[in-house]
């Protein structure tokens, strides 16, 4: 009874029977690391289509990425001690990477060159860089936890 | 106190230039002090609730003079002009239309906007608006006598202009003409349409101030630009910030001075060829940057927006630039210091003020929204002499912002036959009419 109680516990948020949080994940990661793109694209040719661009992707990766840090945080009250670890890093790297991207939209919001060159530009990448480290991270949390389910 | 400050004080990231401290009396006159652009993180924004007048309230004037409401209770009066019978015409306005959404910012920042520029809670405001309205004041005794919608279903109107027998509009897509002589209380004849000017789906600066040479035999017409600083693409620009030389006979116009970003109050100086207009200057480079100005208009001139301003200091915000164009910008006359939002213009050409005003400018400010400390909310006395302007302009009228809260905002001035000022308060859904009080006033003062 014991067992089956904390096995209960550990099963992530899901829908049926899939776990949600790896259907959210990649939508911060994958935007923010597109507006790396899109400011350099901007570098290359100045046009304001390319700032927008990015405004939206942040925008996009922010709602993503903030209905996946929710999720998340859910899943690290419901973890076990033993899944807490990884999840923990996991998420530090995730809401880094957000917090970033927020102050990113504010840089980006300004009304041309000064919106990505210079620090907009170094916030997408380090922005980007995070996520990235945060999607890779997930797959050792997600592994632990399996390794944790199979014992 | 419901004033809005999005700041992030917190944030180390947030640059705090030059820019904040200065002193304010260094950002009039030909030479103004220009600190370096710096960007906040987030762009300063004091937007004030709009309370409205109470029965009784009314802006303050300086000692000797006297100020009260000529007409109430209308719908966003942007504009005044004052007809030779005494009769003064009313421009009531608003932009139905929204502009397009190209980012995340720009709902929000039409929100603040938009609450800058609420109607009052009180039942004052009707919804009615887009028409010009005729206030009757046949004895000139600063009483209204009679009100009447001349013209109604307008586009966005601003700028009106009087000129041998034909009333002409300035919609924000159209320069329209009517018959009209003065005493006429509603034109019935439908407008013809003299030539489209560049208004949606944009439209972002919407007001088109207007005026007519001297002789007649021109019409300006002030067309502000369709972003802050280019942001729209270069594309949205065309025609804009500039202000148009239109020949009323054959609708055809062309560029008179660019580079204005957005150019109100066109006015020629009393006895002169000399065209005159008061210009808002861009945004988010920082509570000091850029200053608004006063200034006489060239001939084919350029102004720098939005590749520079105050002649060749560059936007950094604006690529690619254009030397080219830069290498040509020539600076304004006479800065008003930043974010007052000059809307009006009017120079005084009456005889009931004290020989001291004769020929100055009255400016309507319609006040800052990009700025922590507000700037504007009044309309300020400019003395000229010589034709150009001279000295510090004095605050004429103000309490329009009191206790954090607007009443009122000044828009249009003009000067009416008995020598009033006369000023559009839009907001505050209110024509102001200011006379002087004080000893008689010498009728042969040069």
């Amino acid at each position: 009874m014991a067992e089956d109680t904390a096995r209960a516990r550990m099963r992530p948020l899901g829908i049926g029977s899939h776990p949600i949080y790896p259907m959210l994940l990649p939508i911060p990661i994958v935007c923010f690391a597109a507006v790396v793109l899109t400011d350099l694209a901007y570098l290359s040719q100045p046009e304001m289509m390319w700032i927008d661009f990015s405004s939206w992707l942040l925008l996009a990766g922010l709602i993503g990425g903030g209905i996946a840090a929710v999720v998340l945080i859910i899943e690290l009250i419901r973890a076990g001690r033993d899944r807490r670890g990884p999840l923990t890093l996991h998420f530090v790297l995730l809401l880094a990477a957000w917090v970033v991207e927020v102050l990113n939209s504010f840089i980006h919001a300004r009304d041309g060159w000064t919106a990505v060159v210079g620090t907009g530009l170094i916030l997408s990448i380090v922005g980007a860089l995070l996520a990235l480290a945060a999607g890779w991270t997930w797959q050792s949390a997600a592994y632990d936890t399996r390794a944790g389910e199979v014992a | 106190m419901r004033r809005l400050l999005l700041t992030f004080a917190l944030l180390p990231l947030m640059s705090c230039g030059d820019g904040h401290k200065i002193d304010a009396n260094s950002q009039f006159g030909p030479n103004p002090v220009l600190p370096n652009p710096s960007e906040q993180l987030i762009a300063d924004v004091g937007v004030y609730q709009v309370v409205g007048w109470k029965p009784g309230e009314t802006p303050t004037v300086p000692r000797g003079f006297k100020i009260e409401a000529l007409a109430t209770g209308l719908s966003n009066p942007r504009n005044v002009l004052a007809l030779p019978n005494g009769d003064i015409l009313v421009v009531e306005a608003k932009n139905e239309a929204s502009e397009p959404v190209q980012r995340p910012k720009d709902p929000i920042r039409a929100w603040i906007m938009a609450r800058s520029h609420g109607q009052s809670p009180s039942s004052q405001a009707p919804s009615q608006s887009n028409r010009i309205t005729v206030i009757r004041d046949a004895n000139g005794d600063g009483k209204a006598d009679g009100r009447s919608v001349l013209l109604s279903d307008l586009n966005a109107p601003f700028g009106v202009a009087v000129v041998d027998g034909d009333l002409y509009v300035a919609n924000t897509d159209a320069i329209v003409r009517y018959p009209f002589v003065p005493g006429q209380t509603k034109i019935t004849a439908p407008g013809v349409k003299i030539a489209d000017l560049p208004a949606g789906p944009i439209n972002h600066h919407w007001t088109k101030s207007l005026t007519a040479s001297p002789d007649g035999s021109r019409l300006y017409v002030g067309v502000g630009s369709n972003s802050n600083a280019m942001e729209r693409g270069v594309e949205a620009e065309a025609n804009r910030a500039a202000i148009l030389e239109v020949d009323p006979k054959t609708g055809l116009w062309k560029v008179f001075a660019s580079g204005l970003r957005n150019p109100n109050g066109l006015t020629f100086y009393p006895g002169s060829n000399t065209l005159w207009a008061v210009i808002n200057e861009r945004d988010e480079l920082g509570p000091n940057l850029v200053p608004d100005y006063l200034t006489s208009v060239r001939a084919g001139a350029f102004y720098g927006w939005p590749y520079s301003y105050y002649g060749q200091h560059l936007d950094p915000r604006v690529k690619p630039q254009r030397p080219d164009l830069v290498r040509r910008a020539i600076a304004p006359d006479y800065a008003l210091s930043s974010h007052v939002a000059p809307l009006g213009l009017a120079f005084y050409n009456g005889a009931s003020f004290p020989a001291r005003f004769r020929g100055g400018a009255f400016i309507g400010e319609h006040g800052s929204w990009n700025r922590e400390e507000p700037h504007g909310y009044k309309v300020v006395y400019l003395g000229f002499q010589g034709g150009r302007p001279v000295g510090s302009p004095q605050d004429f009228v103000t309490g329009f912002l009191k206790d954090g809260k607007a009443r009122g905002r000044p828009v249009g001035v003009t000067v009416d036959r008995t020598g009033a000022l006369i000023i559009a308060d839009d907001v505050g859904n209110t024509v102001w009419r200011v006379i002087w009080a004080g000893a008689p006033v010498a009728a042969t003062q040069p």
